[in-house]
């Protein structure tokens, strides 16, 4: 059994007067020491996917699914218990590191406070655990670096610290939504680097959210590829970038800078933007903007066996799919 | 920092004596002759030339302002006619229950608005977020005389567990001075309250949903913990600016509330100073409360400091 196991995971969104279908029926796993990529434009369903999870999705979404986290369905569990697990046992990095600290608080107490909460230190010894992690996560000058504020600190140390404070508690799973994609590419790399570490270092299980493909090539051993809030296309990261299967992670591969993934294809942007989620219907959500779009595309394609751990959900796979770009 | 108090120290004492100008320009310049207006149309001309006389109001005005203002600065305020002692006395005496009442009223308030805030926003849009904010639309519109009439009308005439009115003075002992603050007070904080509880939910409500407070509850703290620990103080910016802004409306509805309560507070003073066309009390008076309201709205900058880091480096 997986570290985590979510299934048949849907998101709607419900008001007064309309429902919007978010994410649909998503379903995938993370095993321990293993790290699962997730990709797609912005808006396609990742973050909200992360923070399901959590149980923090904003208020009026319904959730539908399961998601078992260790055995253990988290759509049941009441407040408290989620509390406990959140920050201890699940850890949360978030995308924009220039606003996930509170700008009151030094960077030491909010690196203890969760050592405080879960764990039960006391302040001097929650305060040289975090010492302990700064250090760990190579901030330099980590001593003055406790009782520095946010707004002292660098994009690329703030992102060090949200590190430090998700991984305080040691948990089993971390969820990494776009960690690097506010700082520049030499802080990028280092972050990524920092926490693939670090996973290892735990043998947890990571969720990284991305929508940068070198990225993903990188660092990740499985991947999901999202779309319009549905999982179009699940492979190991090897085969999806040698021989993606869907249209739509053939157009990504093509729009990303070629030099990451070692070869050299011209670089071609997806034409077309993500349709937003109160467009969605029946049909494959992203036949707008796809080349080999039919008529049976009008009709929702189903997830089909590809191989071993390759799933895609496309009308057209034999139709040039399989192939390199 | 120290550059940034030195800044805001200067511009304390500028914008005071930019008051004692304008105060001395509206009182003695410009009603032409201060004479005819302490005495009445019906002066008979002797009586005016010996007043011009008394008061100096035969010199000229910048040397009369000069000589105000080395009083201010040597704290000798010059004499009341309609009350024959010092104006520096008399201020103070009536400081004693005004200063209390004001700050009285403007705790009493931020404690009900504290209160009744956060509970409205840690109940967004439930019954008791809904509840609370019908409780202030009432409370913002009901005016403070008229507050204050009822509290009499119930507490006083009825049930007779406070007085109507009047001081006894704190001679009189710490309760007894309190007891007849207790209906003024509140009749003062109920508006303040509602319009501050609002500012509270409104920007509480703007705090927690910042991406901050997200991570504080991915690290496992309750709805409750976040706002507490994270939102609060950041949601406080606001308020105390607020706060600071209240004070000097607190300040003015002091005048009314004195005369309906009878407390001899600096707002009846100078409410009554006003109808005896007492100059002197007047002029200085209205220079000793601009400097209270500038000196809470410099309190107020300290407040920033003590909440925002950001600001601290700043300066
Ligand atoms: N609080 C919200 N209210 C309404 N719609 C939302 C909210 N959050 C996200 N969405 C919508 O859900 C979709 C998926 O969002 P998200 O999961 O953030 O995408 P991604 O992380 O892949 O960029 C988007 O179309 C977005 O507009
Ligand atoms: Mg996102």
């Amino acid at each position: 059994m997986a570290l985590l196991e979510v299934q048949n995971l849907s998101i709607r969104l419900e008001r007064a007067d309309e429902s919007v279908d978010l994410v649909r029926d998503v379903s995938f796993s993370v095993g321990e020491g293993e790290v699962v990529g997730v990709l797609g434009e912005s808006g396609c369903g990742k973050s909200l996917t992360a923070f399901s999870v959590l149980g923090l999705l904003p208020q009026g979404m319904k959730i539908s699914g399961r998601i078992a986290f260790d055995g253990e369905d988290l759509l049941t569990l009441d407040e408290k218990a989620l509390c406990a697990l959140r920050g201890n046992r699940i850890g949360m990095i978030f995308q924009e590191p220039m606003t996930a600290l509170n700008p009151v608080k030094t960077v030491g107490d909010q690196i203890a406070e969760p050592l405080r909460l879960h764990k039960r230190l006391g302040r001097a010894a929650a305060r040289s655990e975090a010492r302990r992690l700064l250090e760990r996560i190579r901030l330099p000058d980590p001593t003055a670096a406790l009782d520095a504020y946010p707004h002292q600190l660098s994009g690329g140390q703030r992102q060090r610290v949200v590190i430090a404070m998700a991984l305080a508690c040691r948990p089993n799973l971390l969820i990494a939504d776009e960690p690097t994609t506010a700082l520049d590419t030499t802080v990028q790399r280092q972050i990524l680097d920092l926490l693939v570490d670090l996973v290892e270092e735990t043998d947890s299980g990571l969720l990284l959210i991305t929508h940068d493909i070198g990225i993903m090539a990188e660092t990740t051993d499985r991947v999901l590829v999202m779309y319009g809030g549905a999982i179009v296309e699940a492979a190991p990261t090897a085969a999806l970038v040698n021989s993606p299967a869907h249209p739509y992670t053939r157009a990504l591969l093509q729009a990303t800078p070629q030099r990451a993934l070692g070869s050299d294809a011209r670089l071609e942007p997806i034409p077309g933007t993500v349709p937003p989620p109160s467009s969605h219907d029946v049909g494959c959500r992203f036949r707008t903007r796809c080349t080999l779009a039919t008529a049976q595309c009008e009709k929702s394609p189903p997830l089909r066996e590809l191989g071993p751990g390759r799933i895609a959900a496309c009308w057209r796979l034999e139709q040039g799919g399989g192939t390199a770009p | 920092m120290k550059l940034s108090l030195l800044h805001r120290s200067l511009s304390w004492i500028i914008t005071l004596w930019a008051v004692t100008v304008i105060a001395f320009v509206v009182l003695e310049i410009l009603p032409g002759d201060p004479a005819l207006v302490l005495l009445g149309p019906d002066a008979q001309p002797d009586t005016l030339a010996a007043l011009r006389l008394q008061l100096g109001l035969d010199r000229p005005a910048y040397v009369r302002y000069g000589e105000w203002i080395l009083g201010l600065l040597r704290g000798d305020l010059g004499i009341s006619y309609t009350y024959d002692i010092s104006v520096r006395e008399l201020i103070g005496s009536r400081l004693k229950v005004t200063i209390p009442l004001a700050v009285l009223s403007m705790a009493l308030a931020t404690a009900l608005a504290l209160v009744l805030g956060i509970y409205a926003a840690s109940r967004h849009n439930k019954l008791g977020d809904y509840g609370v904010m019908a409780l202030t639309q009432v409370g913002v519109a009901i005016p403070s005389f008229w507050l204050g009439m009822l509290l009499v009308l119930l507490f006083s005439l009825t049930l007779r567990w406070f007085s109507a009115g009047g001081f006894p003075g704190w001679e009189a002992g710490l309760w007894p001075g309190l007891k007849a603050l207790v209906l003024p007070v509140v009749a003062l904080a109920v508006a303040q309250a509602a319009v501050l509880a609002r500012v509270v939910r409104a920007s509480l409500l703007d705090v927690l949903g910042e991406d901050f407070v997200r991570t504080a509850r991915s690290k496992g703290l309750t709805r409750g913990q976040a706002l507490r620990r994270h939102a609060l103080r950041n949601a406080l910016i606001p308020v105390v600016t607020v706060i600071g802004l209240q004070f000097a409306h607190m300040l003015a509805g002091t005048i009314v509330i004195e005369n309906v309560f009878s407390l001899p507070g600096l707002g009846r003073l100078i409410f009554q100073s006003i109808n005896q066309r007492d100059l002197m009390v007047i002029k200085n008076v209205v220079v000793f409360l601009a400097a209270i309201v500038i000196t809470v709205n410099f309190i107020v900058d300290l407040f920033y400091l003590a909440i925002d880091p950001r600001l601290r480096q700043a300066s």
